[in-house]
């Protein structure tokens, strides 16, 4: 441990003078030099009585000048090193200053967020909020005929649905692509069709059930694989997100948009039962030995 | 973190599937463990551990990359 005091009368950022006597000496340990961008200090190993500049506090999630200790200052925090203080004395243009802060107060920020990530101690899933396995059944019953008359609907009847689901029906907003167009309706009766409403309901209460059922042995290690599952899910879903963003315009983002309202569910769904098959395999491998 | 849960096992002579009964967890759970693929939980040790008659140190042992 070294103490790392900071002076009073030296500006720490360019235009930002930051006072209070708390705030400055930092009990620091050294863990490593900057290796990945430079001026960006070293990696400190920072103690519970540590207060951290403001800029940090944002990747500390701390905004309180209590004395109180903050369980998230015992994180191993990027903590800024006296290379500012060279670069501020020598005079250098503001802005490219500025924007080396941006810079590497966004790294600082990143390199916490995926710190959190690496340390992330998921609590023990609850499966009271699982349902009972019956449900697993039930809801494949569901999720396949609602999936193949989706798509049927979505392709062959290209989002038009059957004549006798024509119904007059209570909308909070109901309208053409213009918003707020003279044939809208705002908290109103409307004439609507209700094969999609219906498909879409069955759809999503099948993929619930078949996604949020207890397996027959339910325990710690599947629960592992359900919370592993809805990460990796996330994730490829929001990636191909941004794929169509970038690929998919006007009706067909549409299309997008349709599609990514179930995809989230379905990958888990996909994901989930292929390490649980994978792992199963195994099993049969290891009968066999 | 390795694991003697095999040996133990063998010892015991019980299959993957009696002992995940016994413990009360699933099959892929006690064989997950084996192969190295997932750490239990303190309480899941524990459990093994009582079962075994042996202490957890025993049966679980820190590695070098721990």
């Amino acid at each position: 441990m070294s103490r790392y005091k900071f002076d009073r009368n030296r500006k720490f950022f360019p235009g930002y003078k930051f006072g209070g006597g708390h705030w400055r000496s930092v009990a620091v340990q050294i863990i490593s030099k900057p290796e990945i961008y430079h001026g960006a200090g070293f990696k400190l190993r920072a103690d519970e009585r540590v207060r951290v500049q403001e800029p940090l506090q944002i990747c500390l999630e701390c905004r309180s000048k209590s004395k109180k200790c903050d369980k998230q200052l015992t994180h191993i925090v990027r903590v800024s090193s006296r290379n500012y203080f060279v670069v501020y004395q020598q005079d250098i243009c503001h802005n490219v200053i500025y924007t080396r802060h941006i810079v590497i107060y966004s790294c600082i920020y990143v390199n916490y967020v995926l710190h959190l990530f690496y340390n992330l101690n998921l609590p023990k899933m609850d499966t009271r909020f699982l349902l009972p396995n019956k449900f697993k059944l039930m809801g494949w019953i569901l999720l396949v005929p609602s999936t193949i008359l989706g798509l049927i609907q979505l392709f062959y009847l290209s989002g038009s649905g059957l004549k006798f689901l024509d119904v007059k029906m209570f909308t909070i907003y109901s309208g053409n692509f213009a918003p707020w167009g003279s044939s809208s309706v705002i908290l109103g009766f409307d004439k609507v069709n209700f094969t999609g409403t219906i498909i879409g309901i069955f759809f999503i209460l099948g993929a619930v059930m078949v996604a949020f059922a207890k397996e027959k042995h339910e325990d710690e290690f599947i629960a592992k694989i359900r919370l592993e599952s809805f990460l990796w899910a996330t994730y490829i879903n929001y990636a191909v997100l941004i794929f169509c963003f970038l690929f998919f315009y006007g009706i067909g983002f549409m299309y997008v948009m349709i599609f990514n309202m179930f995809t989230v569910i379905i990958l888990f769904i996909a994901r989930f039962n292929y390490i649980l098959y994978k792992t199963t395999k195994q099993l049969k491998y290891e009968k066999q030995s | 973190m390795k694991n003697s849960l095999k040996v133990e096992r063998a010892i015991k002579d019980i299959t993957q599937e009696e002992l995940a009964k016994v413990i009360g967890v699933s099959r892929q759970a006690i064989n997950s463990i084996e192969l190295g693929k997932y750490v239990p939980s303190t309480i899941l040790a524990l459990k093994l551990s009582r079962y075994f008659g042996k202490s957890v140190n025993e049966i679980f042992k820190l590695e070098e990359t721990d």
